[in-house]
């Protein structure tokens, strides 16, 4: 990992930086001369294609379900002191957006409690009662995501609970595995979801968006990291958050959220580690149905 | 994005300050993307060239699925392969002195403003085959995400991470064989 970041470092800063390339004002008038001519005679070649053409404008909306074990993304407890502002390091919110668009996945685990609420919005009221039944909360999850070609929700989830519930997600269906019943519920469309994608946009808007946004310094004791830690309420959704930022990566590395404005309270979602990745692989997608397993489509 | 999704429906209704704006905003990068594919690097601004006379063409009828960037990134990425394999006829014709990567600008002023690190990363990345340089550059320097590069190439995404992986692997051990002299 070390290795292929100071490969990608010295890429991007000492090969492609100092890549010696053409410019001046020739080059520009020569390129953009022939270029806009070229646009002119296609221009007379096809004088209908330039006309505004409003009325074939079709705006697609895409309704979105809202799933439970999946609204998330982060965080968590283990062994961290506050040592208040005790690192020289400042934490800058553009560096955290930056270093998040630097990544299109993301593995997580932590400890989740969705909401009866959340459920009913994603799933098929049988498939609830499956999941539900001889299940407490809150659970033990990992889950392994990438991001939409926007970025702006995952587009391939794969959910993982510790009593071996298995769920995978793309734009066209959901699988769930729930070991109990050795059933796999297979639903038309995306219910496993993050949304909004943890992409550099999504925390600059969570930040105009938010109230009390707070940033404190401190130490993970564990493993020596600074550490920043942002704490934020959004009073509309009755929702808090604790987001730890390890300041050498500047990427966030623990999670958590509540359903009230207090931070009070076991957290909804508890995420106790965070590694993101540039990508992961089609197969961690699939779903492979247990032998003997019993398919049911809704 | 939503700033592109504008120039590109300005440019469809045939405004030619859109066809201006989008050049002046991608020109720099996209030289550097030619300039890192090509072996040839006099051939850079012809490459830009003829990928701007044909975007150019395609006004009223342009349709934009992914970003901007990435789409013109991969067309100069097309044009500097063909270029490349022109090149290799080329030498295998009667220029087999030609080195892997010849820069257009030479001559003692330039040499000395570049670092030796420069030029051994210069060494490096040709020795890269093409598509795994191709590669490194799409998503180092156009940004393009793997899933991208992949779709636009027609490939999976494994062929795409694995030729990432083993082109950055590739540089680390020319690289540390080159420190090691």
């Amino acid at each position: 990992m070390r290795y292929t970041e100071n490969i990608k470092r010295l890429v991007r800063k000492s090969y492609l930086k100092n890549l010696h390339v053409p410019a001046g004002a020739e080059m520009d008038e020569r390129i953009l001369g022939d270029a806009l001519t070229a646009m002119e005679d296609s221009k007379k070649a096809r004088p209908a294609l330039v006309r505004p053409n409003f009325g074939r404008t079709i705006m697609k909306k895409k309704i979105i379900k809202l799933a439970t074990a999946a609204v998330i993304i982060v965080a968590v407890v283990l062994s961290v002191s506050i040592l208040s502002n005790s690192t020289s390091t400042v934490w800058a919110i553009e560096d955290t957006a930056e270093a998040l668009d630097q990544f299109d996945a993301v593995y997580v685990y932590g400890v989740a409690a969705p909401s009866l609420e959340a459920l009913e919005q994603g799933f098929d009221k049988e498939i609830i009662g499956a999941l539900l039944k001889d299940r407490t909360m809150p659970i033990e999850v990992e889950f392994w995501a990438r991001a939409n070609e926007e970025r702006t929700q995952s587009g391939n989830i794969r959910i993982e609970t510790s009593d071996g519930l298995v769920g995978t997600a793309d734009d066209t269906k959901t699988y769930i595995y729930e070991p109990n019943s050795n059933t796999v519920y297979v639903q038309q469309g995306c219910h496993i979801m993050i949304e909004p994608w943890l992409s550099g946009d999504f925390l600059l808007k969570l930040k105009e968006f938010t109230e009390d946004w707070q940033v404190t310094y401190g130490k993970d004791s564990a493993k020596g990291k600074d550490l920043a830690f942002i704490t934020c309420t959004a009073p509309s959704l009755s929702h808090s958050m604790w987001i730890a930022i390890d300041l050498e990566t500047n990427l966030p590395v623990r999670y958590k959220i509540w359903h009230n404005t207090k931070r009070k309270g076991i957290p909804a979602y508890d995420m106790q580690r965070i590694i993101f990745f540039e990508e992961l692989p089609d197969e961690r997608f699939q779903l492979q149905i247990p032998e003997g397993a019993k398919v049911v489509e809704y | 994005m939503l700033k592109d999704k504008l120039l590109i429906r300005r440019f469809n209704r045939g405004e030619s300050d859109a066809l201006r704006r989008i050049y002046e905003k991608y020109r720099d990068d996209l030289l550097k993307v030619a300039a890192a594919l090509l072996n040839d690097r006099s051939d850079v601004e012809d490459v830009l060239h003829d990928v701007f006379v044909s975007f150019a063409q395609t006004v009223g009828n342009f349709q934009l699925s992914g970003s901007l960037k990435g789409y013109l990134s991969i067309c100069i990425a097309n044009l500097a392969r063909d270029k490349n394999r022109g090149t290799q006829r080329q030498r295998t014709v009667g220029l087999n002195n030609a080195g892997p990567i010849r820069s257009g600008i030479t001559g003692p002023e330039h040499s000395a403003m570049r670092s030796e690190l420069s030029q051994q990363l210069d060494y490096a990345m040709a020795q890269l085959a093409y598509e795994q340089r191709e590669t490194i550059i799409l998503h180092l320097q156009s940004k393009m995400r793997f899933r991208q590069i992949a779709k636009s190439k027609g490939i999976s995404v494994n062929t795409v991470l694995s030729r990432y992986r083993y082109g950055l692997g590739k540089l680390r051990s020319i690289l540390d064989g080159e420190f090691k002299k």
